[in-house]
């Protein structure tokens, strides 16, 4: 499960990062980091799981911004938040992890400008919300395709998931 | 008891432990050179064959296989050649700012500054990660001798600065980011300011006096204090200066040189520049 969410992390960043070069604005690049910890969160329940959550926020944070910290927080609170969704509500399928991923995304985008800038500029906010809110749309829309893939690859490599009273738990962590 | 209690609990208990790590990273400040920053290098690494392949794939359409069998001598002419225009381009850009500082009565000390710096030309090879940040990945890192804090120009204009190096890729702060912030000068004015990074993607001129001469059109070049960028560098073009409003200072509105979502080759100055003497600018 480890070598599959990193291969993920890091085809996601080589889409994230050279797709924002050709499209007119960057906000159109859904954030599919972010849908993957919300797809951990949601249907991965071992100890080891926050650890690849914030490990991916780390590897998120290698290519984005000038200040260490900003992705690192904003993926491992998402898991969290997901976790705990998914573990105290029957609200754990795409729709959910739709919904999720699109708070998500406004949070770090605004939560990630307010802590960068150390909320020197909250002006500024008002400028970045279309942005924020396009980018989260997008991220919403493609999430259930994403949670869809990573099953699938799931699947077809044994690392099957079962229903347990706290929500689905993958096997072969 | 307890430990079933932390047993029960342990996804979360782990996960609110690395938020605070994580928490921690943000306020403490995380500098490039810190050992906590340093597997950034690594992640880059991972993924700079990925982004350069995709890059070239993008850039030409020609794919990789015409590139290394077929076009390899013509492509590496053609890297030379750009190499060679990037650097007469910055010359020219340079020069031009040296006669109109020889008309504002400085002549042997802008003479120094005319000597040609060390650069490297680098491919852009990605962008930022996410939709927020302003940042390029470049193709070259620590193994070109490239470090953090290094200028990053291209032929329009200044781009930024290197931020994070490793071994063979390294990210650009451009000035237009939010954290990103320049000495600079109005070249006819001569009034100085700092130039900072907007959510927008345009730039502001900070710190200027509400009795200051500047005026649309104005074009605006680094000031060569701030240690990283060399004087004289175009920066941009002044597009609104509103004088309406509290405060002591103007709001001047800047639209960069550089057009940042176009830039396929950069040059990066490897030689660190002299300190000009705190001179004619007006403050």
């Amino acid at each position: 499960m480890v070598a599959l969410f990193a291969v993920l992390t890091l085809t996601a960043l080589a889409i994230q990062t050279t797709a924002s070069r050709w499209l007119p604005l960057s906000a159109l690049v859904p954030d599919l980091v972010l849908v993957l910890a919300v797809d951990l969160g949601l249907r991965h329940r071992r100890a080891l799981a926050p650890i690849m959550a914030f490990a991916m926020g780390y590897a998120m944070d290698s290519f984005s911004g000038s200040q260490l910290g900003v992705n690192t927080f904003a993926v491992t609170l998402t898991y969290l938040i997901a976790y705990e969704v998914g573990a105290h509500s029957s609200a754990n399928g795409p729709e959910a992890g739709a919904v999720l991923a699109f708070v998500a995304v406004l949070v770090q985008s605004l939560g990630g400008f307010l802590l960068s800038t150390q909320f020197r500029a909250p002006g500024q906010l008002e400028v970045l919300l279309p942005a924020a809110l396009l980018q989260a749309t997008l991220t919403a829309v493609i999430a259930p395709p994403v949670f869809a893939l990573t099953a699938g690859l799931k699947r077809a490599l044994g690392l099957t998931q079962q229903r347990s009273p706290r929500g689905w738990i993958s096997r072969g962590a | 008891m307890k430990n079933y209690f932390l047993w029960r609990n342990r996804v979360p208990i782990t996960g609110a432990i690395l938020l605070l790590i994580s928490a921690h990273f943000l306020w403490s400040g995380v500098r490039p050179d810190q050992r906590v920053a340093r597997p950034r290098g690594l992640v880059m690494e991972a993924l700079a064959p990925a982004q350069s392949a995709a890059a070239r794939l993008a850039d030409g359409g020609a794919g990789i296989v015409h590139d290394y069998f077929d076009l390899v001598g013509v492509q590496q002419e053609n890297t030379r050649l750009r190499a060679e225009l990037a650097r007469e381009e910055t010359q020219r850009a340079r020069l031009a700012e040296l006669e109109a500082e020889n008309l504002h009565l400085s002549d042997m000390l802008e003479l120094k500054q005319a000597l040609a710096l060390k650069s490297a030309a680098a491919n852009v090879i990605g962008a930022d990660a996410s939709g927020l940040a302003r940042t390029l990945v470049l193709e070259g890192g620590a193994d070109q001798s490239l470090e953090p804090g290094m200028a990053v120009l291209s032929t329009e204009g200044v781009v930024g600065k290197l931020i994070a190096v490793g071994p063979s890729s390294s990210r650009v702060l451009l000035i237009n980011d939010h954290n990103s912030a320049l000495d600079a000068f109005d070249q006819r004015s001569r009034v100085r300011g700092i130039v900072a990074g907007v959510v927008d993607d345009g730039l502001v001129m900070k710190y200027v006096d509400r009795s200051e001469d500047v005026k649309s059109g104005d074009t605006i070049v680094t000031s060569g204090l701030d240690g990283i960028f060399p004087r004289g560098l175009l920066v941009g073009e002044v597009t609104a200066v509103v004088r309406e409003g509290p405060g002591l200072f103007l709001t001047v509105n800047v639209a960069p040189a550089a057009d940042f979502r176009r830039l396929e080759q950069v040059l990066v100055l490897t030689q660190r520049i002299p300190q000009p003497p705190p001179a004619e600018p007006k403050s």
